[in-house]
This record gives C-alpha cells, sequence and structure tokens, in this order.
C-alpha cells in the first residue's frame, strides 16, 4: 500500500516536472510581460490589402481589455479581422499547451526563436502555432496560427523601440476566396437568389493596422 | 430664338403632363428608393458573406450613398421613358391639335422653330436630371444617413462618403448626356411620325431594343466603343477605383456627336417636309 | 396688287390636285374660291401661305412688313390650355413680338373678344375660337388674309357678324382678302371677285357682278301662303308652304314685280342662289 503511494506521488511530480519543462521559458518569460497589460485604447489606422477588395485607409479607435477581444471604434465602415488582434495571445494561452523548439536565427541584430505551440486540450481552437519570439527584447516578433474553424493566419508585430511590448505595426496574412457572383450589382437585374459561384483560388489579403498613441486604460 | 425658346418652354409648364411626368419622375424613384432599401441590404449580405470567414463589419454599407447608387441603376431605363414622352409631345401634340399649321403661318423660320423646341427639350432633360439627383440623393441622406459606398466592379470597391458623393455626383452628369440624347431622338422621331400614339411606342421600342443591344459584346473594341447604345453606360465609370477619363471623354463626345446628327437629322426633315 | 399665286401645279403622287391654278388680289378685294369637297380648295391656301411647297408656280406678295399674309386653315387651331390672351402672346412671341398688355386688350378688342376673360380657350364657343384665330391672323399687320372655310360651324347670326366684319377689313383697313366657303349667298354678298375650283382647275374667274349676272338665274320667294300664288305659277316657279323657288331672267324681274304687285301677293324676302350646276358646267374664265 505504502509502496503503490509512493510510486503514485512519484508519477504526479513526474508529471508535474514534466509539464514544466515542456513549456519554454522565454515564452513564459514573454506571456509573463503580455499577462501585465490589464487594457489600453489607441488611435489606429487599418488598410486592407486583398486583390479584389479597393478600400482606403481607414481610421478608428482601438479598445483593449485584458480578458475580452479587442474593440475597434469608427464612424466609417471598416473590415476589421477577427484574428490578429489577439495582442497578449490570451487565446493561445487559454488552455493547457506544450512547445516545441522550432529553431533559432538572427533577425536585424536580434535573436529570434521559433517553437511551436501545440494545444493539449480540445476546447482550443487552434491545432498549432507558430511562435517567432525576439529573445533580446522579450517579445513576439511573429505568429502563424492554424485555427480549426477561421483558416491560418501569419501576424507580424513591429514595435516603435527596444523597450516597447505594444506594437506599432501589426500585419496580418491570410487566405480569403475571391468573390465571384454571377448576378449584375446593377439594381435593374438584381435577382437577389443567393447562388455565388466560388472562385477555386485562394487569395491572399493582408490587413496592415499602425497604431500609435497607446494610452492606458484601467 | 430666345423668344421662341421662352414661348416653348412657357407652353411646356402652362401643360398639366408636364407636372404629371415630374410626378411620375419622383414616384418611380420613391418606389425604387423603397425597393432599393430592401435590396441594399440583401446585396451586402451577399457580398460580403465570404468576407464574414475573415472579418467583422462596424458600421453599416446600406447608406444613402447606397441607395442612391441603386437609384442611379434603375433610373437610367425609367426616365427615358418619360422623357421620351415628354419631349415628343413638344411636337405630336401641335400636330394633333393643328397648332403647328397656326405657329407656320407666322413669320418665323421652320428650323428656328423646331431647333426651339430641341433647346426647350434639352434643358427640360437636365432639369429633370437635377432635380431627380438632388431629390435621390437629399432623401436618401436624411433617410439613410451617409457612409462608404460599395461597389462590384471588377472586385469590392469602397468609396469614403465626399468621394463617394462626388463619383454619384458625376455619374449623374454622365448620365445627363444619355438623357438628352433620348429626349433628341424622340423629338426626330415626332418630325418622322407626327402622330403621338406611333411615336410613343417607336420610342419605347427605341429605348427597349437600345438597352437589349447594349448588353452584346460585338467582340471590336472598335464597334463597343462607337454605338451609340454603347455609349450609355459611361456613368458607370466612375466607380472604379482608377476612373478611366479618356474612355469617358471619347464616350461623352461620341454621344454629343449622335446627339448632334439626330438634332441635324430632325431640322432637316422638317424642313423639307411640307406642314400638311 | 398684294397677291398674285401664278401657274401652281402641286401632285400628291398620281393624283393632281392642282392644274395651272392663278389668282391675283388687289387692296381691299375680297376673292371668293368656291369649289366642292376635294377640288384643292385647302391644298392652293396652304401653298399660298407657305405651309406646302407646289411642284411648280410662283406665290408672290408685293407688300412690305414682316407678315405678308395671316390665314386660318380649315377650324381654327389654338392652344386650348391657354387663355385668349395667353394665345395671342405666344403666337406674337414665336414672331419675335413682345404684345404688351395694351396691345393684347387692343386685339381682342378689334375681333370683338372681350379681355375679361381668363378661361382656357376649350371653354370657348366655335365663334369665339374663330374670331381669336383671326386676331391671331392679324398679329404683325398682315396686308393679306386667306381664310379657309371661315363660316363653318357658325350659326347664322355668327356668319353675319364675321361677314360684316371680314368687309370692314378689306373696305376699311384696305387687307386684300382670300376666302373659300360653300355658303354662296354670304359669297356673292361679300366677296368682289370669284373663283371656281373643279378637280383642280380654275373653271371661272371674274368680277362678283359678272359672276352673278351670268350664273345667278334662280331665286327663292318667302311669304305667308306664297305657294297659291298663280302669278308665280305662270312664271314657272316650284315650291310649297312659304317658299317658292323660279329660274328667272334679270330682263323679267320688273313685269314679274308687277304681276305680284296686281296679285297683292306678299313677298317677304327673295334670295338669290347661284347655279351651281352652272357653276361647275361653265367653262368660261
Amino acid at each position: 500500500m505504502r509502496a503503490l503511494i509512493t510510486i503514485l506521488l512519484f508519477s504526479i511530480s513526474l508529471i508535474s516536472v514534466a509539464q514544466q519543462v515542456a513549456i519554454d521559458s522565454d515564452l513564459l518569460q514573454i506571456k509573463q510581460r503580455l499577462d501585465s497589460i490589464g487594457g489600453f485604447t489607441a488611435d489606429m489606422s487599418l488598410e486592407v490589402d486583398v486583390n479584389f477588395i479597393s478600400m482606403p485607409k481607414k481610421t478608428g479607435t482601438l479598445i483593449y481589455r485584458k480578458g475580452a477581444p479587442a474593440e475597434i471604434l469608427t464612424d466609417d465602415f471598416m473590415l476589421v479581422p477577427k484574428k490578429g488582434l489577439d495582442f497578449t495571445l490570451e487565446q493561445l494561452f487559454k488552455y493547457p499547451f506544450i512547445t516545441v523548439p522550432r529553431g533559432s536565427q538572427i533577425r536585424k541584430g536580434d535573436s529570434l526563436k521559433v517553437i511551436n505551440v501545440i494545444p493539449t486540450s480540445d476546447k482550443a481552437d487552434f491545432s498549432i502555432a507558430e511562435l517567432t519570439l525576439n529573445i533580446s527584447k522579450h517579445r513576439i516578433a511573429q505568429s502563424k496560427i492554424s485555427t480549426l474553424r477561421d483558416g491560418s493566419y501569419d501576424v507580424l508585430f513591429s514595435y516603435t523601440d527596444a523597450l516597447s511590448l505594444l506594437p506599432r505595426q501589426i500585419t496580418i496574412q491570410f487566405e480569403v476566396e475571391r468573390i465571384r457572383i454571377p448576378l449584375s450589382f446593377l439594381g435593374q437585374d438584381v435577382k437577389v437568389d443567393g447562388k455565388l459561384k466560388r472562385s477555386e483560388d485562394l487569395k491572399k489579403g493582408t490587413i496592415t493596422l499602425d497604431i500609435s498613441n497607446y494610452r492606458e486604460k484601467r | 430664338m430666345i423668344a421662341l425658346i421662352k414661348m416653348e418652354g412657357f407652353r411646356l409648364l402652362r401643360q398639366s403632363r408636364t407636372y404629371y411626368a415630374l410626378a411620375g419622375v419622383l414616384l418611380i424613384e420613391a418606389v425604387v428608393l423603397l425597393s432599393a432599401y430592401y435590396q441594399g441590404n440583401e446585396i451586402i449580405d451577399i457580398l460580403l458573406s465570404q468576407l464574414r470567414e475573415s472579418f467583422y463589419f462596424e458600421g453599416t454599407l446600406v447608406n444613402g450613398n447606397l441607395i442612391t447608387y441603386l437609384i442611379l441603376n434603375s433610373m437610367w431605363f425609367h426616365l427615358p421613358l418619360i422623357l421620351m414622352i415628354v419631349v415628343s409631345g413638344l411636337l405630336t401634340s401641335e400636330y394633333k391639335d393643328r397648332t403647328l399649321l397656326t405657329a407656320m403661318m407666322q413669320p418665323v423660320r421652320k428650323v428656328r422653330y423646331l431647333l426651339s423646341k430641341y433647346l426647350v427639350g434639352i434643358l427640360f432633360s437636365v432639369i429633370i436630371v437635377l432635380l431627380l439627383s438632388a431629390t435621390s440623393l437629399g432623401f436618401s441622406y436624411a433617410i439613410f444617413g451617409r457612409g462608404d459606398l460599395v461597389v462590384l466592379l471588377d472586385g469590392l470597391n469602397f468609396y469614403e462618403q465626399p468621394n463617394a458623393f462626388l463619383r454619384i455626383v458625376l455619374a449623374f452628369a454622365a448620365g445627363t448626356f444619355s438623357m438628352v440624347f433620348y429626349s433628341v431622338t424622340s423629338l426626330t422621331l415626332a418630325v418622322i411620325f407626327k402622330d403621338v400614339t406611333k411615336t410613343w411606342i417607336v420610342s419605347v421600342l427605341f429605348i427597349v431594343i437600345s438597352n437589349l443591344l447594349m448588353k452584346i459584346d460585338f467582340g471590336s473594341g472598335f464597334l463597343n466603343n462607337v454605338f451609340y447604345f454603347k455609349l450609355n453606360q459611361s456613368w458607370q465609370f466612375f466607380f472604379y477605383p482608377d476612373i478611366p477619363w479618356s474612355q469617358i471623354i471619347l464616350k461623352t463626345s461620341l454621344i454629343v456627336l449622335y446627339t448632334t446628327l439626330m438634332t441635324l437629322l430632325g431640322l432637316f426633315l422638317f424642313k423639307t417636309k411640307d406642314i400638311d | 396688287m398684294i397677291f398674285s399665286g401664278e401657274s401652281i401645279y402641286k401632285s400628291y403622287g398620281k393624283l393632281e390636285v392642282l392644274k395651272d391654278v392663278s389668282i391675283n388680289c388687289k387692296a381691299g378685294d375680297i376673292h371668293g374660291l368656291i369649289g366642292a369637297n376635294g377640288a384643292g380648295k385647302t391644298t392652293l391656301f396652304k401653298i399660298f401661305l407657305g405651309l406646302v411647297t407646289p411642284d411648280s408656280g410662283t406665290v408672290n406678295f408685293f407688300s412690305t412688313g414682316a407678315k405678308k399674309a395671316g390665314g386660318i386653315i380649315e377650324k381654327p387651331a389654338l392652344y386650348g390650355y391657354l387663355s385668349a390672351s395667353d394665345n395671342l402672346k405666344v403666337f406674337a412671341g414665336i414672331q419675335g413680338i413682345a404684345l404688351q398688355k395694351k396691345q393684347v386688350i387692343e386685339a381682342l378688342h378689334r375681333v370683338g373678344l372681350s379681355q375679361d376673360r381668363k378661361d382656357p380657350v376649350s371653354n370657348f364657343s366655335t365663334g369665339m375660337k374663330q374670331r381669336l384665330a383671326i386676331a391671331i391672323a392679324l398679329l404683325n399687320n398682315p396686308s393679306c388674309l386667306i381664310l379657309d372655310e371661315p363660316f363653318s360651324g357658325l350659326d347664322p347670326l355668327g356668319i353675319a357678324a364675321f361677314g360684316e366684319f371680314i368687309l370692314q377689313l378689306a373696305e376699311k383697313e384696305g387687307l386684300c382678302i382670300l376666302l373659300s366657303s360653300h355658303i354662296i349667298d354670304e359669297m356673292s354678298r361679300l366677296c368682289t371677285h370669284l373663283s371656281v375650283l373643279k378637280n383642280g382647275k380654275i373653271i371661272h374667274s371674274d368680277s362678283i357682278d359678272k359672276s352673278t349676272k351670268s350664273l345667278l338665274k334662280t331665286y327663292r320667294f318667302y311669304g305667308p301662303r306664297i305657294s297659291e300664288s298663280k302669278v308665280l305659277k305662270r312664271f314657272g316657279a316650284v315650291g310649297e308652304r312659304n317658299c317658292m323657288k323660279l329660274n328667272i331672267e334679270a330682263a323679267e324681274m320688273p313685269q314679274l314685280f308687277n304681276a305680284l304687285g296686281k296679285e297683292q301677293t306678299v313677298v317677304t324676302s327673295m334670295i338669290p342662289d347661284l347655279n351651281l350646276d352652272g357653276l361647275f358646267k361653265s367653262e368660261s374664265k
């Protein structure tokens, strides 16, 4: 009996150690920094670069509160990306996960580490994420996330200076199916019957957000 | 000439059918506005349904600009009908009431007399389009507010408010040339047919056939640019992201040429025909 | 000479409507043109008024002034939705005249129309429309008036009044007037000259005196119980009740009147009838 308990306790501690070992320490450090962000508002401009969409640059106010999705307030019409506004990567870290190192590189004098984040829970809404961590400056440089329902997207973070934790520019790349509509959007013979022809081609689209004037939100 | 134009305008304003036509235009506009509103929601839903996979939409696209754009689309078929009836009536009513006889017994040159009708017809067409543009923009903005305009032309094109307003105004201006052409044609048809009913029938046929021919691709860039029924869609060019000014100027110049030729034809026929 | 139409020819396809028609008119003359329906009267007047181009021939007006001739072709053609004043203003405006209010009133009074009526002309009677049409024809002071069937649609009083007006225009204002009508007694009363058009050709053209002398042989006698007159029956009159019709030469008139006087037959009126058969059989020119 005593032996059994001992074996059980040993197994539990072994698993705990293994768990601690499966999450990259640099990531944990960066995660800690990101967790310190309670909320903020900022001025932002959004530019859509999709092959079949011509849209002028839009401006608005970005509002972030910890635990809630980012909001954008604007007087104009805006195509707000569903993914890529998760500044603190909360959605990645919401459920249990493991990390797998993928290598390192030097980019513009900064030490970068590439790791895969793999969720271990069925509740997570992504299958795998590749994060590029800036070890020198302790922040995320890039992420490539494959979601379960909303496709894959890449996010590139640019920062104002060495100490900034929040980016000045976020570039989100994703795949968009080209819209083909066989009816004429010309009023006189528009028949709104809901039938759409879909193109086989998937196009890459890019959204660029320029963010400035961060103001802490309590 | 000014006196002739004044008299023509005076008579046009004193005829009840002019006001029926104005009321008709406004009524059609109101109906189109209503249907555009309901259609607009569905159209936007369909256009943007695939984008919903990747985007949220902040703001609404069903606004005054979209409604006015949809009114623009449908008016270019309805408006010529009304214009052709009123403008051809400038002459056919004179044949019917025989007042043309009385007028031609006065010392006035036939060409000048008919030219005054062409000029009043053109002026009337311009005023109607101005009225249509002012009321459609006014009511649309008042009821639905302002906002971005989305147009599907080789992709989804979004235009912000001042830009959208300018493009819509320019589209109305371009469409005016087409409306003037139809009005002038109706008057020339009146010279040929004289009878009210025959002129109406032929005018309606002219519009219907023009609209059908407009949709045919003749294969040749030259033919697609030169036939008059291909020139009536110039207004759409203002909704491309890069406005093709050279094409617009070319097509507008051609339609002015066609209008002039149609006027000259009418004047020639009227001058050579007896008033019988 | 105010007006001259020489050797007018007009065909519509194979149908020859007018053949070598010539008519002249001096100031103060009232030149009547009579003919059956389809004889070519309206076409001829349209040619004179510049509405129709002849195949050949000349039309000349010898007066100065912007408007050579005014006219009415068949029924008066007016803008029914406008008032009388507005009609005058519009037709004046067409020829470059800006009529002042005083001039409008004068023009209406000239033809016996009231300035007070503001309602549309479509409410006017035929006679009033005819008068307004004349007022429009007289705008800009033409020297010649061409009237095609001006009495049609008028009642007897209207015909008489209109006739007086035409006389006044010719005698007092010196207009030369061309008119066509089927009302023979008015024509013989008003006209200074008479032409007859048959199948597009002028078959008779002479002064009214000579025309009536050669063509006027029939008279209608009216009176109470005139059909009982033995004198009239002896001269060959036929008829019944209050009207008897008699063909008689002018030379026999005194004998007839003497006999009627002795019989004490009451004659209330005697109206000449131009012999239409004679007119159309006559080839004199």
